[in-house]
């Protein structure tokens, strides 16, 4: 009977809950900044403190660009810290034979956990929430045995730390994820699978295909990150993205992002959610507040966000 | 207040957003009969009735129930009051039994200290399922095990073991088979004799002139007219129910049985867990009509065409060389299909028309692997246009529009596309006539334009006014084959069927 009511009082409500679902990560980006340039004095929006902003975002981002498409699909990828961790672990060992191999052994590292999740979840049916939290034991696991502590890389390779790169690399990503997820056949393919997957599979998409890839871009871009991630401190721990799985949930959540798939889904929220998620830390970090009391706090807005943004009744929140 | 009338609505309005759903709508029901409520998608039948049996609230007007106002809070308040309801789509509580399904919100009947005594909630379910004349469903069976039909019947019993006053019957005729019918058509029979009521909604002509008493016709919220049953005449309803005439031209009017060109496309010898060794061809041109009771494998049938099921022998091949592998390549290769499970298979329900008649011409309309918000537009709306689908605009989400509607953008994303050979499961399951008649035009036409076409359907006047070849299967395997023919009687069909 309550799809019956749904369906009657329908109309209203949708149209409510799509404009504050629309609005809603502008909206919570404007507070949160607000907010937090009146609690830091106006310390927040300093030109120094934003490149500091910047460089919290430019992880959070990457990894919440990856897992747009996966979460069109209406799946879940906790495993995005562990890659960011093994991929970052293995690159150091491959440094150790030659720096070259640092970034491509990265990326592959990422590319192969992504496609064995894509394979778990797509090919063996295996519910992404635990099949990829399952992955992220193993992944965590293999990365603690490996490194035995941490292993170093020479501090050259810093470098690849700059600013510049680092802008340049993640503007070209961001075109060209965006453009994939809302121009290309695959993204509206992923949508549309995320939103019914019999009624994509009936209309010739590869249901299979489009959900393995979704997890290969997630596995991609965790390994870009574990990448930066150890370019910018030099050494690899079993520390490396550690709870990152948490942030980037958190950022996308916070742009909005339904946690059901489908069409509802945009790419913004990745982008405006991580903004918001890393000026949140940044301005926590600059009024001193610790950061076990961070992981409250974050806790806490991620109930908040999910009881606020979703429509509960209907929505899945976590399959 | 006469007292012949067991409830009455007056002046009865609502109004969603801007459109008008009822407006000043007067129903009287009178004790001991069968009432009628037709009109086409969207007339605001289903809104009256919904209305009546607590789930929506009513603007403006007044409803009596024998003689006092009554105005439900909710079903439930509803069901205390004797008005009970029983609706179109599928409304079981999966994963528990059938006996839980009869008895939910009732189980403190069977509740002693605490514990439920799940044999006595048994025994009294069997009684339910008996009384409506339904044996060979058991209580303790896990309710995911049955099928569609038979959670009808179980809605059924357990509408009927509240012994209401009023039954409102809405659209649930479409989901049964002739047995499921018969049996429905029973109870309601029982409810009269006994001196209750039922509304029956339906879109069905025939079914409301053979089993109604009296007849009220909705057409965009206002009733247009009442007619008792020495009135009635399905010329004088659809116009009245579609407000111009129709009568004629519905199917199509030629008898010529083309015998058409190549085979396009192919089943040899297939098996699967239904089927048993069935093979058939489609000719280019031909509509190839297949019949048979719902479960004699049919629907499985038009999915091994489209690749979506493999079978576990045989093959199906595409213009007598190619294997058809998947659903993926079936469309690729200008295969359609329309499933009869509209809302989960065919369309996407949160999702706008444009996306969902763009999805399988995706790539088509990519340049450089890029597409524009312009090529999407102008595709939707050449086909959402050329069917003429009623909306307000391409972007508005599928789930609001009717099902007829629903069909046509369905239909508008394989035209899209440019299939040439068309599997219809059901095309008109569930939809008023007028859609009706305009997708058996459409049909029609697409076989003029050369293109091939399965039509697979419970209907038997529908099989007989459309194709040029029948099928009939009987429990998976083929029993026999018709061709178009003046005298094609549904009789002929039917004893092939069982």
């Amino acid at each position: 009977m309550d799809k019956m009511v749904a369906q009657f009082i329908g109309k209203n409500k949708l149209n409510m809950k799509e404009t504050v679902r629309n609005y809603f990560s502008f909206i919570g980006l404007l507070i949160v900044t607000v907010v937090f340039e009146f609690l830091t004095e106006g310390n927040l929006l300093q030109p120094r403190n934003l490149m500091n902003i910047f460089n919290n975002f430019f992880s959070i981002g990457l990894g919440a660009m990856g897992v747009v498409f996966l979460m069109s699909l209406g799946e879940l990828d906790l495993s995005v810290g562990a890659i960011a961790g093994l991929s970052a672990a293995l690159a150091s060992y491959a440094g150790q034979i030659n720096l070259a191999l640092i970034l491509p052994v990265a990326i592959l590292t990422g590319l192969a956990i992504g496609l064995l999740n894509g394979v778990m979840i797509a090919r063996l049916r295996v519910e992404s929430f635990i099949g990829t939290l399952a992955m992220s034991f193993v992944v965590r696991g293999i990365t603690t045995w490996l490194l035995n502590g941490s292993v170093g890389i020479p501090v050259s390779m810093r470098v690849f730390d700059q600013n510049s790169i680092k802008i340049f690399v993640f503007v070209a990503l961001l075109v060209a994820l965006f453009l994939l997820f809302e121009f290309s056949a695959y993204g509206k393919q992923c949508r549309s699978v995320g939103a019914s997957a019999d009624a994509a599979r009936q209309s010739g998409v590869k249901v299979e295909k489009v959900r393995t890839m979704a997890f290969v871009i997630s596995g991609l871009m965790c390994g870009l990150v574990g990448f930066f991630s150890l370019v910018r401190t030099c050494t690899a721990s079993s520390k490396t993205g550690n709870a990152f799985e948490f942030d980037v949930l958190l950022a996308v959540l916070f742009g909005g992002m339904p946690l059901t798939g489908g069409w509802p889904v945009k790419f913004r929220a990745a982008i405006l959610g991580s903004i918001a998620m890393s000026v949140m830390k940044n301005g926590m970090s600059l009024m001193g507040i610790d950061g076990l009391t961070q992981q409250i706090v974050e806790g806490v807005i991620l109930i908040a966000i999910v009881v606020i943004a979703f429509d509960r009744k209907s929505a899945n929140v976590i399959k | 207040m006469s007292n012949d009338y067991l409830c009455q609505a007056e002046n009865l309005c609502k109004t969603f957003d801007s459109t008008v759903a009822l407006s000043n709508v007067n129903i009287a029901i009178k004790k001991g009969e069968i009432h009628g409520l037709i009109g086409e998608n969207g007339s605001g039948k289903s809104t009256f009735s919904s209305i009546f049996a607590g789930i929506k609230k009513a603007d403006s007007g007044t409803m009596y129930l024998e003689g006092k106002v009554y105005s439900p809070t909710d079903t439930i308040d509803a069901m205390n009051h004797g008005v009970s309801m029983v609706v179109q789509e599928q409304n079981t509580i999966g994963k528990i039994s059938v006996a839980a399904n009869i008895f939910f919100g009732k189980e403190a009947l069977f509740t002693r200290a605490g514990f439920l005594n799940v044999k006595k909630m048994n025994q009294e379910a069997q009684k339910a399922l008996e009384s409506v004349g339904v044996f060979h469903i058991k209580p303790q069976e896990n309710i995911d095990k049955l099928t569609f039909e038979d959670r009808k019947l179980v809605e059924l019993a357990r509408a009927f073991y509240t012994a209401p006053k009023l039954w409102i019957v809405d659209e649930t005729s479409t989901a049964l088979t002739v047995n499921g019918r018969d049996i429905l058509y029973k109870l309601m029979e029982k409810q009269r004799k006994s001196g209750g009521s039922v509304l029956f909604i339906s879109h069905d002509i025939n079914e409301i002139m053979r089993i109604c008493d009296s007849l009220t016709i909705l057409r965009d919220g206002v009733v247009t007219a009442k007619l008792e049953k020495k009135d009635f005449n399905s010329d004088t309803i659809k116009t009245l129910m579609i407000g111009r005439d129709i009568s004629g031209h519905y199917y199509r009017e030629d008898n010529d049985e083309e015998c058409c060109g190549d085979t396009v496309l192919e089943a040899r010898n297939v098996s699967t867990k239904v089927l048993k060794n069935v093979s058939l061809s489609l000719h280019k041109g031909e509509i190839l009509g297949i019949g048979g009771l719902s479960d004699c494998g049919m629907h499985d049938l038009g999915k091994v065409l489209f690749g979506l099921i493999k079978p576990s022998s045989g093959q199906v091949l595409k213009d007598g060389k190619e294997t058809v592998k998947n659903a993926a390549w079936a469309v690729d290769k200008g295969i359609a299909y329309v499933s009869k499970n509209r809302d989960r298979e065919s369309l996407m329900p949160i999702c706008s028309i444009k996306d969902n008649i763009c999805l399988p011409s995706l790539k088509n309309i990519a340049k450089h692997h890029l597409i524009a918000k312009k090529s999407e537009n102008n595709l939707a709306e050449k086909w959402s246009g050329n069917l003429e689908v009623k909306a307000g605009s391409i972007n508005e989400y599928c789930n609001e529009l009717s099902g007829g509607n629903k069909q046509k953008v369905v239909l508008a994303k394989w035209l899209a596309k440019g299939s040439d050979i068309m599997i219809l499961d059901c095309p008109t399951r569930g939809i008023d006539i007028g859609a009706k008649a305009s997708i058996y035009h459409l049909i029609e036409e697409l076989k003029k334009s050369g293109k091939s076409i399965v039509l697979i359907s419970e209907e038997l006047p529908e099989l007989i006014g459309m194709s040029d070849r029948i099928v009939t299967l009987q429990d998976g395997k083929i029993s026999g084959e018709f061709h178009r023919a003046e005298g094609l009687s549904e009789t002929k069909l039917i004893k092939k069927m069982i």
